[in-house]
Formats: structure tokens, sequence, C-alpha cells
């Protein structure tokens, strides 16, 4: 009975060790990352960080800046080769990614009723705001360019482009979603690449395992208030997730802030009570499209949009009230 | 029989136990570091300079294409520089791990860096 009693004691105390060896292992494994690379630079007028996890991070992470750089040729007004430049000053263009990417917000445009338009471009230029000579501009100014804003002027067929009106195109609001998308496009058709989360300016795309266990992406969401602090962390598989808010580029007058975000029905910037919206949907460019919509919508008004695209958002509003549309893990801090 | 075996269990063995989960904990936690801050600066994509933050016996002021950035122990700002649009003065200092900053037209990019592991991967803004 004693040596049954001692085979028990020794029996128990080997499973013990052997469960506690076996967890320690497993959390092991779970915390152990691919071979990892990361660069900061500067993209599209913005900051390009990339986290790849790969045998070779240094060659994806060349071949994602490149991409970004003749995306941003392709689709900056300010560049003064590009297609979108071209369209601007009254010619047709014939492009057809650049098709692909007009109709898409054409359609966000018709959803959002207006209130998002990439034909806004001349009214932001009166504004510029976050740049030098960044203003108020009289009402009259406003009123006159608005005259020439709406989708309904960007003509798309017979395989060309062109704009009916003295308008012309502003990408801002879609080029780094845009961008995540090609980025996506990119990672996905690599054999090697088991990770990336990439970052266009704050817009960004989430791709592959985490780790080796295939844990969640842990993306952080700023605080609209505290440049220092997050709201919280979104965890996701993979996907594309983006903010509009309204601390980004702004500039003060009179005690008044006027952010970037205008509203293309009064040409002013969008005052729905909202000062951060962040989406999180399957393309770059819809959440980057539609976290500008949802901002000047307004939290009701966003629910149809976001649902149409089966897409998910964080509003805060103006008293720092946080409320979640849609299916997103997010953890607030 | 497992009662019985509970009861027999003597201070040695708790003592085996507990030897035992303070070092799976151990396993458990993060490896290297204390959480201290590192700053790196990236100049046309290039990692021109990586200063850890911690060891610095006061302000250190860098100069880095055309910015002026000031180094402290518990964060970065950039000071000055010669773009128009002065955003990345506006954005003052950044004090946490995880986080970068730039300013565009200079083409200077400011990350910090900490051995501790960041709560998250990257910043949605």
């Amino acid at each position: 009975m004693k040596n049954k009693t001692k085979i028990l004691k020794i029996s128990l105390s080997v499973f013990l060790v052997s469960v506690l060896i076996l967890t320690a292992l497993f959390f092991s494994e779970r915390s152990k990352r691919f071979e990892y690379g990361e660069k900061n630079t500067v993209a599209m007028g913005t900051i390009l960080t990339q986290k790849i996890y790969s045998d070779n991070p240094a060659n994806h992470i060349s071949h994602i800046t490149s991409i970004v750089n003749s995306l941003e040729s392709t689709i900056s007004w300010r560049e003064d080769a590009s297609p979108v430049s071209s369209l601007n000053k009254g010619n047709s263009v014939s492009d057809t990614a650049l098709s692909g990417v007009l109709f898409s917000c054409i359609e966000i445009s018709e959803e959002s009723g207006g209130a998002f338009d990439v034909t806004i471009g001349e009214v932001s230029k009166l504004w510029s705001i976050g740049e030098e000579n960044e203003r108020v501009p009289a009402q009259a100014e406003i009123e006159a360019e608005l005259g020439n804003v709406g989708y309904e002027n960007i003509i798309i067929g017979n395989g060309e482009i062109s704009l009916s009106s003295d308008c012309s195109i502003d990408l801002g609001a879609v080029g780094k979603g845009l961008a995540c998308d090609y980025i996506m496009n990119y990672l996905k058709a690599t054999d090697d690449v088991n990770g990336a989360v990439v970052s266009v300016g704050g817009s960004n795309v989430a791709y592959g395992d985490y780790n080796k266990a295939g844990d969640k992406w842990r993306i952080a969401v700023r605080h609209p208030r505290n440049e220092n602090g997050y709201l919280g962390v979104i965890s996701l598989d993979e996907g594309f997730v983006s903010t509009s808010g309204d601390y980004e580029k702004y500039f003060e007058e009179d005690g008044k802030r006027y952010h970037h975000i205008l509203d293309a029905n009064t040409g002013y910037p969008a005052s729905s009570g909202i000062i951060s919206v962040t989406v999180v949907c399957d393309s770059g460019l819809l959440s980057d499209a539609l976290s500008t919509a949802c901002f000047i919508l307004g939290e009701e008004e966003s629910k149809a949009l976001l649902e149409k695209y089966n897409a998910s958002a964080i509003f805060v509003n103006d008293n720092m009230e946080i409320s979640v549309v849609g299916e997103i893990d997010f953890e607030a801090y | 029989m497992i009662l019985k075996l509970i009861k027999e269990i003597k201070k040695g063995d708790l003592f085996l136990v507990a030897v035992l989960i303070v070092f799976c904990v151990l396993w458990f936690l993060p490896k290297g570091g204390d959480g201290n801050l590192t700053a790196e600066i990236f100049l046309e994509g290039e990692c021109v300079q990586t200063v850890a933050l911690s060891d610095l016996k006061e302000d250190r002021k860098l100069t880095v294409g055309g910015c002026e950035i000031l180094l402290q122990k518990d964060g970065v700002l950039f000071l000055h520089s010669e773009c128009s649009d002065k955003l990345c003065e506006k954005r003052g200092k950044m004090t946490n791990a995880g986080d970068a900053m730039a300013c565009v037209p200079q083409r200077v990019v400011v990350a910090l860096t900490s051995e501790k592991a960041a709560d998250f991967d990257s910043v949605v803004y």
C-alpha cells in the first residue's frame, strides 16, 4: 500500500512537471515571431511605416516603397505629370486604374448624399489647411468654387475620363487607403511574407499571421485630443483600418478650429459633432473613404452606409463619448 | 485516493511545485529590456542616428536634414524645420514607443522604440 502511494506520488509529480513545462513551451512558441524587418520613410507626403515578417524583409520593404511612390505619381494632383493633374487641367485621360478608383469614389459620393466628393479640390485649395497659406476664405469665394463641385461632373466612358466643369480632383481622402490596397495585393502575391502591418500615413493594412500561432494584429487608435494617447486597441486578423479626425491638420482662428475634412455640400469643415472616426473593412480605399464620409455625416447617418459596405466604425464625438457601430474587436484603454 | 494523496503532501513537495511555478512565470515574462525609449532618426528612409533617451544626461539637439530635433529623456520633438507647413513643429513632443512622426518636406522621420514590446503593432490616425 505504501509503495502504491509512493508510485502515485511520483506519477502525480511527473504529470505536474510535464504540464508546467509544456505550458511554458506553448506560450514561448506563441510569442516567437518570424524574421522581421522594419522601415520608416516618407512617401505619398506622409510617413510610411513597414513591419514585415519574412526571411527577406528588406526586399519586400523596397518593393512596397516603390509601389507607393509609383501610385503617388499617378494620383497626386501636386505631381505635374500625373494623370490626375492632367485631368484637372481640362484634358481627357485614359487610365484604367484611375477609372476604377473614380468609379468607387462616385459610388460613395452617391451613397453619402454628396457629403463625400473628390471633386472638391478647388475648395480645398482655398482653405489650404496644413499649408503655409492656410486661411478662412470669404463666403463668396467658397460659393463660387462650390458651384463647380459635384461628382456628376466626372465623366467616364469610351476608355477615357474627363471633367465637365472647372472642378478639380483631390484624391487625398482615399489615396492612403488605396496604397494599402496595392500593398495588400503585393503581399498576397508573394510566397515568403508570413505577416505584415504597413501604415501609410496612419491608414493601416494588416496581412498574414502575427506570429506562428496566428495571434491577431493589434492596431492602436490615436486619441483625438492627446497626441501621445490612445483610445484603445483594435485586434484583427487581416484587413484595413483608417481614421479621419479633426486633429491631424487644422488651424485655429478667433478660438475656432478649422480642420481639413471639408463637407462638399457646404464647402466648410464638417461639423457633425464627430471628432474622430475609425473604420475597419476589407478594402483600403473603402476604409479611407468611409472614414471621411462618416466623419462628415455623423454617427446616425453613417449607419446605413457602413452596413452597405459591411464595414464597422468607432466614433468619438465632441464630448469624448466613444461608440462602436458594427463588429470590431476593440479594447478601450 | 487523490484526497489521501493531497493529505500526504509534504512541505518539500510544495516547495518543489512553487519553484516550478516561479520558473514558468519567469519564462512567460518579456525578455530583455526595461522599456527605456530609443529614438531612431531617419533621413530619406535611412536610419542616420539612434539615441538611447534614457542615457541622456541633459537635453540634446540634433540637426538632421533641415530639421532641428530636441531629444529629451522622456520623448522627442521637432524644435525647428526649414519646411513651410511647420506641421512637424505643431506635433509637439512624442513620448510613446511604437509611434513615429515626420517632417515630410525635409523627409525626416523620428520613431520611438523600446526594448519592452509595445502593446500594439501599429497606430491608426
